[in-house]
């Protein structure tokens, strides 16, 4: 498998509550799938995708993390060197919504660089709606960061979520300057995990634009 | 040491056997009729073993589990799973005696923390347990259509959140679910032929009645509580059963495959990227459920050990790994482990895996002083 050319590596992941839908969103955007019978993650699942950014590829090493508490001690550890953190939750599941400042606090509280975030209420194809479109918003803007309501059923608004992430991810690494250069790339295009990309996995400086 | 040399002088041929899973499959099916006498030949006399043992008035458990770690003939796997996870006592006298206590005791479970309480009476930590309960019941074992029955959704709702209720050291973890669903299959297989090739809904299911429906759900609540006292320690809070069979095979890792260990080490390659899964759900999501079946065959037979042979196991499916994943990048190398070819391994693969995994286990464990020393000289800066 060739990964091809890019400009940067970056690590995201993904948090929120058991069962709405983080691998089905994952699935969907890196595999252009929708299946109703993903089992539940437990531990961690791992994606990659490259996704463009205007003139920039920026190549996600994304993290699909299990919501259930009793797991949080195996994902936290996957919360270092993050740039990128989609959190997620159900919009007909209140109490999935109402965990996401605990989630966005699990951060704060492990982590002292500021990392580009998103905020996701997905399922929006179902009838039964029980998150209000302007709770989501308020939420993302006491904590300072884009919102977007998805269906991954529906594929609608997934692109969405990576290209706004993506945008806030390239004003950050290009403050930081820290381009990985192409002599890395081996002829093939294969890539070699070297020291440059392992500061581009560990933030030293905080994300002062997301 | 010098077998292990011969050993893996060998591990080559073994592991490319891996790959060819496809080609074997096609051989299975083409010269399909001699192959067919032979396996019947082999099964009858496996039948007869079993019924040898089983037809004693006390059988002898341990020349049942020495049989049962080869494999058990679908006819008497649920009898000998209840045998040898001591859900029923060897004693034929006392068994339908015990067996009639623990259902009826079942019955007063699901009274008391399932039909008598309805959703305002329950607690919020409850509310929140069924719901993720109710939402992997639905989705386990995707694949297959006996898992998407109602009535059998229902049953494995209700007895999975009264092993929570009744289990508040470590209560509902996802995983158990996993665990659980060999179990469904089997013991349901002893009322009601279920194809074992295809795990659909079997044709007369519906006429199946209520009360032996229980009686099942009952069974298989019992043995779910004695597989998982064998592992416990994987889903109490942070899951210290896991951690430790982590140390267990870095320190397997590091002595069999130097180069793998060195290779995990230069590309930052954790056990919990891939295995955190393997270990809890005892690798049932890695391989087909007929495969998952035969797997906890040889599993229960180890009884307390269960455990420790399930940790040389998945050291030795790393192991396998090792030529595959070598020549990959970081991101590559856990893509393959996350999704690994086994789910069209066929038995005779998985039953090799299991027979190496007990070669390593009975030469470790015989020299656990020698593992130890290797321990104490190289815990420091292990990444994986």
């Amino acid at each position: 498998m060739s990964l091809g050319y890019y400009d940067w590596l970056v690590k995201v992941i993904v948090l929120g509550d058991s069962g709405v839908g983080k691998t089905n969103i994952l699935t969907q955007f890196c595999d252009s799938k929708f299946s109703q019978n993903y089992t539940a993650t437990i531990g961690v699942d791992f994606k990659i995708k490259i996704l463009n950014v205007q003139d920039k590829k920026i190549k996600l090493q994304i993290w699909d993390t299990a919501g259930q508490e009793r797991f949080r001690n195996i994902t936290q550890t996957y919360y270092k060197g993050a740039y990128g953190i989609i959190f997620v939750y159900s919009l007909i599941d209140r109490n999935s919504f109402n965990n996401v400042e605990g989630w966005i606090k699990s951060i704060l509280e492990s982590t002292t660089d500021e990392v580009c975030s998103i905020l996701v209420g997905n399922k929006l194809d179902s009838q039964d709606r029980r998150v209000q479109t302007a709770e989501g918003e308020k939420l993302a803007q006491k904590y300072n960061m884009p919102f977007i309501e998805t269906s991954a059923l529906e594929n609608k608004n997934i692109q969405d979520i990576f290209d706004r992430l993506g945008q806030n991810l390239k004003i950050r690494l290009e403050n930081e300057g820290q381009k990985v250069s192409n002599n890395i790339h081996t002829q093939s295009g294969q890539f070699k995990l070297n020291q440059e990309v392992n500061q581009t996995e560990q933030p030293t400086s905080s994300c002062n634009s997301c | 040491m010098a077998f292990l040399k011969k050993f893996f002088g060998q591990k080559s041929d073994q592991q490319s056997s891996l790959y060819k899973t496809n080609l074997n499959e096609i051989y299975n099916k083409s010269p399909f009729q001699k192959k067919q006498i032979t396996s019947t030949i082999q099964d009858q006399k496996k039948l007869e073993q079993f019924e040898l043992v089983l037809e004693q008035q006390i059988i002898d458990l341990e020349a049942l589990k020495k049989l049962t770690w080869r494999g058990i003939p679908n006819e008497y796997r649920a009898k000998v799973w209840k045998l040898i996870v001591k859900y029923i006592p060897p004693n034929h006298m006392s068994q339908t005696t015990i067996l009639l206590k623990k259902r009826q005791d079942y019955q007063q479970y699901i009274k008391n923390y399932y039909e008598h309480m309805n959703e305002q009476e329950r607690d919020e930590n409850e509310r929140k347990i069924i719901k993720i309960i109710q939402n992997d019941v639905l989705r386990t074992q995707p694949d297959y259509k006996l898992f998407r029955d109602p009535r059998i959704q229902e049953m494995f709702k209700r007895l999975l959140f009264i092993w929570n209720m009744r289990h508040p050291m470590s209560g509902y973890v996802q995983g158990i679910n996993d665990v659980a669903s060999p179990l469904i299959v089997v013991f349901l297989n002893e009322y009601v032929p279920i194809d074992f090739n295809s795990f659909d809904v079997p044709s007369n299911f519906d006429k199946l009645p209520e009360e032996i429906l229980i009686d099942i759900e009952a069974d298989i609540y019992w043995c779910l509580c004695k597989i998982i006292e064998n592992i416990q320690d994987y889903f109490t809070a942070n899951q210290p059963g896991v951690q430790e069979a982590y140390v267990k095979i870095r320190e397997l890792i590091k002595i069999l495959d130097y180069p793998l260990y060195q290779y995990f080490e230069d590309q930052q390659i954790d056990l919990n990227h891939f295995a955190f899964r393997w270990v809890l759900c005892l690798l049932i999501r890695e391989f087909p459920l007929s495969l998952t079946i035969r797997l906890l065959d040889t599993y229960l037979a180890e009884g307390d050990e269960m455990a420790n042979l399930h940790v040389y196991t998945v050291t030795n499916l790393i192991l396998k790994c090792a030529p595959e994943i070598k020549s990959k990048n970081m991101s590559e190398a856990v893509i393959f482990l996350q999704n690994l070819p086994t789910k069209e391994w066929t038995e005779v693969q998985l039953e090799m895996l299991l027979q190496e995994a007990f070669v390593f286990q009975d030469h470790f464990e015989k020299t656990k002083g020698h593992l130890k020393l290797n321990q104490g000289n190289t815990n420091r800066s292990s990444i994986l």
